[in-house]
């Protein structure tokens, strides 16, 4: 047990500080009283974070409180408006703010037609049939841009991106190319496994690494299981999203039998949000490849 | 089938083989058959599937045997204590209560230990057993009342959890994993917990054994015998609730397993006390082993399905069979209460000031700009009125409904929404979900409407051989209830982010009216306000009995199968509007009647006018008072509803003792 214990502290980074060491390496500071930036309500964190990516500050984002908590880094600029629930915004607030534009998640939440009375809207697909989620996510970033003159910045943006994965990619060549099995545990006894139609899955197969989960999964790519899925795959190495367990699990006769824990092949790494788009995708890169210790 | 065949051995031995076998499919999948000896005693540490058999799979079997018959050997004590064959946990609203108590835990403290949730799971039982025994002990648990009590306080608990849910969902679902009542472990620490306490809890209740045997027989007698029948019941009540706490807080909710047992042991032929506790218990072990079993096995191709979700269908479905068993009449200490009221002030005032108030509260809630500035009064009336009118039909629907019910059932505290309607509407809305997605809104419309049809159907068919009775009529409404409120918690649990979007949709947002829906729901209410007049000579007759409405010529079962069938489409549509559980149905009728309108050709209208006051005045406060969050309306009355519910019962408790 002394080995994983060691790998846990090792990245027991808290959440805001990784997100502030992460926040100085990626986020171009935001420009201060830009003039042309449009005034854009957003409904899904996913388009929050690409928008930030791009240099423009929303006007408003629905549980903007819970963003904080949960997507964490690219942060939302003080004074950001919160718009009620994602799935149902307060669209009286809506209005009396006047958005130029309005962003939402094609298939989540209220309908484009009744936003559309309020103002222009884009309704992009994230998380939909098509389960690609990170080309979902770089077309729709390519779509904002369209609409906000933002091309410049957005090319910039997906080019340095393209590159850096590329390099993740080059790096992932030293790894023993062991596939692997991204887990988030919802209590001590059921584990979220992210496999095909997720944004991490997605990662993945850019940076050339095996998902090693070929079981089914849901719309959003991830399936709910107990540990004796996990032991399906014995050569898997296991990549833990914080919060681990609690620690009394660590030390059961059931966790320490997994294959993956009796060989020492588990790595802990902070959370991203898991229903992001293109930024949370960069964000996971970047994690992975500390927490392979693949650079 | 002959009864010689079915006794209670036999029943529970077959239905442990069955278990058995399963458990055996599941234990040969992972370990072959020369090392199930070994795995049991001392599994080699190397091999992942002993380890697992040994840590998981046995002690689950242990777990689901022990609370299995916890569950069963409580619920056959209710049963005897309250003299109500549907008595048990989850119908006096012990688990509702211990899960809401442990979600407010999980939503205050960071990290919730297995100790603080069993404390919490044992504060939040024995505060809803005590709200529903108080409430019950006014008219003598009757059998009646006593299930009315509980399932509102389990109404009330559970749907407080779904709004904690609505607005908590990316942190509340471990919490809802654990409700679902899922029987996945990985130690023996569950497995020892309960085995311990039942050690200590059994033998006490044990105790009480003759005790319970003579109450069952004569109250007088008991009495006459030196016992104190309030001190006994008391003290019986708080074990057997500590027992299902227990439980809950180990394994989440596990609905119906004590009263299918005891159900089944009883038509085995069980007979007495001593005979209803062993083999209630047995069985109770049995039937949650095979259900778990079944989980186990189906897992790999139906995926991790909780045990508590299939207990709840399988329940639900069963308490629908035994519906014939329930005794027949209703409470008559209630039916006095129709004629309730002594204001001076006559019916036609009262509509006059209702409509005044309505309007008043209207006026103020279209044109208000306390939460948005900045906007055009004409674009905020344009955005506010079909939310308004929406609310105020779908107030009036459910007051008419609800006057209709309450004189069909006989009882002022019947509330449409115990129908079963608005639990079949939730789940139409939820099946419609993952059926289309959430691409048009109209398919979840469409849901909920065939849900509370189907509902309903179901509801007159199990009711007909009761000539439509008020007992069998609310008992099935509460089992649909049940089903759709285990079907919530499995949608939380399972971390789809829709999860909140369909929790909104089945609690019933008045914000997402527009206005075709207000312009249908105004229309709606104008036909049944037309339609109620029809019905007078029928709500007139119908209180002062069967044999007296046959005497003047009307059939009652007929009458009411009419009247009922119009309550409740009423009631499907307000459903669709403002979610299932609002209280209006029930407290704009009393309120109605308190104020002194009691002729029932003006109680129908002076009843929608509160209705549709209290819906208005419901959704301005949901809008207004956790602003940019809405807080759908329906809830917002519930919170008033609730309260109020628990007045007039102990108020009716009051009246019934003086007459």
């Amino acid at each position: 047990m002394p080995r994983l214990t060691h790998h846990i502290n090792d990245h027991r980074l808290t959440r805001r500080q990784f997100a502030a060491a992460l926040a100085s390496i990626f986020l171009p500071v935001p420009a201060t009283a830009e003039p042309e930036n449009p005034r854009i309500a957003v409904l899904d964190w996913g388009w929050a974070e690409s928008l930030l990516a791009v240099e423009l500050r929303p006007l408003a984002v629905a549980e903007a409180p819970l963003y904080r908590d949960r997507v964490v880094v690219p942060a939302l600029p003080e004074g950001t408006i919160d718009l009620g629930l994602r799935s149902w915004p307060n669209m009286e607030l809506l209005r009396a703010l006047k958005p130029d534009l309005i962003l939402s998640q094609a298939g989540y939440g209220v309908s484009p037609e009744r936003l559309i009375e309020i103002a222009p809207t884009l309704a992009l697909p994230l998380y939909s049939g098509a389960r690609q989620p990170l080309q979902a996510a770089e077309n729709a970033l390519k779509e904002i841009a369209a609409r906000t003159g933002r091309d410049e910045i957005v090319k910039r943006y997906l080019d340095n991106s393209s590159s850096r994965l590329d390099a993740i990619a080059r790096d992932a060549r030293n790894y023993d190319g062991r596939p692997l099995l991204i887990i988030k545990f919802t209590d001590d006894r059921l584990v979220d496994v992210y496999g095909a139609g997720g944004l991490f899955d997605d990662v993945l197969k850019r940076i050339g690494i095996a998902n090693a989960w070929d079981g089914p999964t849901n719309n959003w790519g991830f399936a709910t299981t107990g540990l004796e899925a996990v032991a399906r795959y014995p050569e898997a190495r296991l990549i833990i999203i914080e919060p681990g367990p609690p620690g009394s699990f660590l030390q059961s006769a059931l966790w320490q039998a997994l294959p993956a824990v009796r060989h020492g092949r588990v790595s802990m790494i902070p959370p991203t949000w898991v229903f992001g788009a293109f930024p949370s995708a960069m964000r996971f890169a970047e994690i992975l490849r500390r927490g392979l210790g693949i650079a | 089938m002959s009864i010689r065949l079915m006794t209670p051995p036999r029943i529970c031995a077959l239905i442990a083989l069955m278990a058995i076998a399963l458990y055996a499919v599941a234990i040969g999948d992972r370990v072959p058959f020369s090392d199930v000896p070994r795995t049991l005693w001392q599994p080699n540490p190397a091999s992942f599937d002993q380890i697992y058999v040994h840590f998981s799979l046995l002690p689950r079997i242990l777990v689901a045997l022990l609370a299995g018959g916890a569950l069963a050997f409580a619920g056959a004590i209710f049963q005897q204590l309250l003299k109500n064959p549907l008595a048990e946990p989850s119908t006096l609203g012990i688990l509702s209560g211990a899960q809401l108590a442990i979600t407010l835990l999980s939503l205050s403290a960071v990290t919730v230990t297995v100790g603080q949730r069993e404390i919490a799971g044992l504060a939040g039982g024995l505060a809803a057993v005590t709200i529903v025994a108080g409430l019950a002990k006014k008219s003598n648990f009757a059998p009646m009342t006593l299930l009315l009590c509980g399932m509102v306080i389990s109404f009330s608990a559970g749907s407080a959890s779904v709004i904690l849910a609505l607005f908590h969902h990316e942190y509340l679902r471990g919490v809802f994993i654990w409700g679902s009542g899922s029987l996945i472990q990985n130690d023996y620490s569950n497995a020892i917990a309960l085995a311990s306490r039942m050690i200590v809890l059994i033998p006490l209740l044990l105790l009480f054994y003759r005790p319970l045997t003579i109450i069952s027989l004569d109250e007088a007698h008991a009495r006459g015998l030196g016992l104190s029948p309030a001190g006994l019941r008391a003290a019986v009540l708080f074990i057997s609730t500590l027992l299902s706490a227990t439980v809950v807080a180990r394994v989440g909710v596990i609905a119906f397993v004590g009263l299918a047992a005891t159900s089944l042991a009883r038509m085995a032929g069980a007979r007495t006390l001593r005979q209803r506790l062993l083999w209630g218990t047995l069985l109770g072990s049995a039937l949650l082993l095979l259900a778990d079993g079944l989980v186990l096995v189906g897992a790999p191709v139906i995926g991790e399905v909780p045990t508590g979700t299939v207990t709840a269908i399988a329940g639900a479905l069963l308490m629908l069979v035994l519906i014939k068993n329930v005794p027949h009449s209703i409470d008559h200490a209630n039916t006095d209460v129709l004629a309730y009221g002594t204001s001076p002030v006559g019916g036609r005032h009262v509509l006059a000031g209702c409509l005044v108030i309505a309007i008043a509260i209207a006026g103020f809630s279209l044109t208000e700009q306390l939460t948005v500035s900045g906007v055009d009064p004409s674009v905020l009336f344009a955005g506010r009125w079909p939310r308004v009118l929406t609310s105020a039909s779908a107030g009036a629907m459910l007051a008419i409904a609800g006057a209709v019910t309450q004189a069909v059932t006989r009882n002022p505290m019947a509330s449409p929404e115990g129908l079963g309607i608005s639990g079949g509407a939730g789940l139409g809305i939820i099946a419609a979900f993952f059926a289309g997605g959430m691409v048009s809104p109209l398919l979840p419309l469409a849901g909920g409407i065939s849900g509370a049809v189907i509902a309903f159907a179901i509801i007159l068919i199990v009711a007909r051989g009761k000539s439509y009775a008020p007992g069998p009529v609310l008992l099935s409404g509460i089992a649909i209830s049940a089903l759709a409120t285990a079907m919530i918690s499995l949608i939380v649990a399972s971390g789809d982010p829709r999860a909140s979007y369909i929790l909104a949709w089945t609690m019933g947002p008045t914000f997402r009216a527009t206005s075709i829906v207000a312009i249908i729901a105004t229309m709606l209410v104008l036909i049944g306000l037309a339609i109620s007049p029809l019905f007078r000579r029928s709500l007139e007759v119908l209180p002062l009995g069967d044999s007296t409405a046959l005497s003047l010529g009307i059939d009652p079962a007929r009458t009411r199968m009419m009247l009922l069938l119009f309550a409740a489409s009423l009631t499907g549509v307000a459903t669709m509007i403002v979610g299932p559980l609002s209280f209006v149905g029930m407290m704009a009728p009393h309120i109605a009647r308190v104020a002194g309108s009691r002729r029932p050709a003006s109680l129908p209208l002076t009843a929608a006018a509160i209705g549709a006051t209290l819906m208005i005045a419901s959704d301005w406060l949901g809008r207004a008072a956790d602003f940019p969050y809405e807080i759908p309306a329906g809830v917002i009355a519930a919170f008033i509803g609730g309260p109020y519910f628990l007045w007039v019962i102990r108020s009716q408790g009051r009246y019934a003792s003086r007459s």
